[in-house]
């Protein structure tokens, strides 16, 4: 499975411990499969809950009709309580749900929005007033409710999504991008958001939302992409060391070195001499997710940068590679031309990994002739 | 052999899982059709004391039919 796909499966599994109430770790085992399968489960899970209910959720829902709203909004909080008062509003009209949430308080809407059915959500958002769904946002951000507001905060329109976000902490806008249920919005949030908060926003990921952050990045388009990575290099160094530890504690290479594969060079130099490159073990597991990944042509731009003890343990590991994966990164070179930046590194093996490298089928075909100086015709050495 | 859970899960969800579940064992789908039965039980509780509770702060004129609709 891709790091994108770790990240998408682990916000899908989050989003499906919610649904069926069971805590995240339960189900640890849904992280083996695609986060494509794991979203379809979760629509599933959507489907069995809200459309299968109990059918005195439909007659409470059609006697409800019978009341005016605020009579309505008293049943509600009275008798229904939070949790069946959601399962009553998603099967209300949209307007007619907007017209007694409209006389509720805010704090048991939040309450109650947890348990709204996800698809219904859209409906019944386009009509309520804005002041009303500030409000309710605000009240699911100190609930710490980050999986509703992931499926509220799509369909908001801008003029709210930018109040809402000039009043919640930066760290809430990282959790709720993670689990946005629209990732098509997260350009659109980024914009509202404009460039100096988004620098907020990715100061706080260095308190251990570094997954979240590199989730976003992914969901983001192009201009913001690299936005965040020229603005995620120019962080302090003990900052971005804490992003290098995450991604080798969290498998997540396949997330970052795209980002820094966009970066130029004086950018991409501070990341290669953070003191977290410099250890052997992140650098071997880097290598290894390069190979797994093959992201050879997102990794050798920053190697090139690396200190030269630095460099000699990436060729070092990269000498050890089975034949397979030696030949598979040639290819990767040959089809990105990177030769000039993959020679150097060779020349930092020892002897007997040049000699395989110079022997693979790949290298023959395609990189012999850069290798070879035009004075002597002997490959380096 | 995980066939008879994964009819169970298809059974809770009313529709074949996605491919992918296909590579769970049989006590990892038996959980996820366990709490997806266990959810919808929680979803029925308490509903019919809660229409008993919503009826009495149902105007009275109103009441009979709003009576009818719930408990007919």
């Amino acid at each position: 499975m891709s790091a994108v796909d770790t990240l998408r499966n682990r916000a899908e599994t989050r989003k499906i411990a919610r649904l069926l109430d069971v805590d995240v770790d339960q189900l640890v085992f849904l992280r083996g499969l695609s986060a494509d399968d794991v979203r379809r489960f979760r629509e599933q899970v959507v489907t069995a809950l809200f459309d299968g209910a109990p059918e005195m959720l439909d007659r409470i829902a059609r006697a409800t009709k019978l009341v005016p709203a605020a009579v309505a909004a008293t049943i509600s909080q009275t008798a229904l309580g939070p949790r069946l008062a959601a399962g009553v509003a998603g099967r209300l009209e949209p307007h007619r749900a907007a017209e007694i949430i409209d006389r509720l308080p805010v704090s048991f809407t939040a309450e109650s929005c947890a348990h709204l059915d996800p698809r219904r959500i859209a409906g019944i958002v386009q009509r309520l007033d804005e002041d009303l769904l500030v409000r309710i946002a605000v009240a699911l951000a100190e609930r710490g409710d980050d999986v509703t507001m992931g499926r509220f905060v799509g369909h908001l329109p801008d003029t709210a999504l930018r109040r809402i976000l000039g009043l919640v902490d930066a760290s809430v806008v990282l959790r709720v991008g993670f689990l946005i249920d629209q990732p098509q919005r997260v350009d659109s949030v980024i914009e509202l958001m404009g460039t100096e908060r988004l620098a907020a926003v990715i100061q706080a990921a260095g308190d251990g939302l570094w997954p979240e952050a590199l989730a976003v990045a992914g969901m983001a388009g192009p201009r913001w992409r690299h936005a965040i990575a020229a603005i995620t290099a120019r962080q302090a160094p003990e900052h971005l060391d804490s992003l290098v530890r995450a991604a080798h504690e969290q498998d997540l290479w396949e997330s970052l070195l795209p980002l820094v594969a966009l970066l130029d060079d004086a950018e991409r130099r501070r990341i290669a001499e953070l003191p977290s490159l410099r250890d052997t073990a992140v650098l071997g597991e880097v290598v290894q997710a390069v190979v797994a990944t093959r992201l050879w042509q997102e990794f050798l731009p920053l190697v090139e940068l690396l200190p030269g003890p630095s460099r000699r343990t990436v060729a070092e590991t990269a000498g050890r590679l089975p034949d397979g994966e030696l030949n598979a990164m040639a290819l990767e070179v040959a089809e990105g031309d990177l030769w000039e930046a993959v020679l150097p590194l060779v020349e930092l093996m020892d002897d007997p990994a040049k000699e395989r490298v110079f022997a693979l089928p790949a290298f023959q075909e395609h990189g012999a002739d850069q290798a070879r100086p035009p004075s002597d015709g002997l490959p380096l050495g | 052999m995980n066939t008879d859970a994964m009819d169970r899960l298809r059974g809770e969800l009313a529709a074949p899982p996605p491919d992918g579940f296909a590579a769970l064992d049989a006590a990892q789908l038996e959980f996820l059709a366990d709490a997806l039965r266990g959810r919808r039980e929680s979803q029925a509780a308490g509903l019919a004391e809660a229409a008993e509770a919503a009826l009495r702060l149902v105007p009275g004129v109103a009441r009979g039919p709003v009576r009818r609709i719930l408990f007919r």
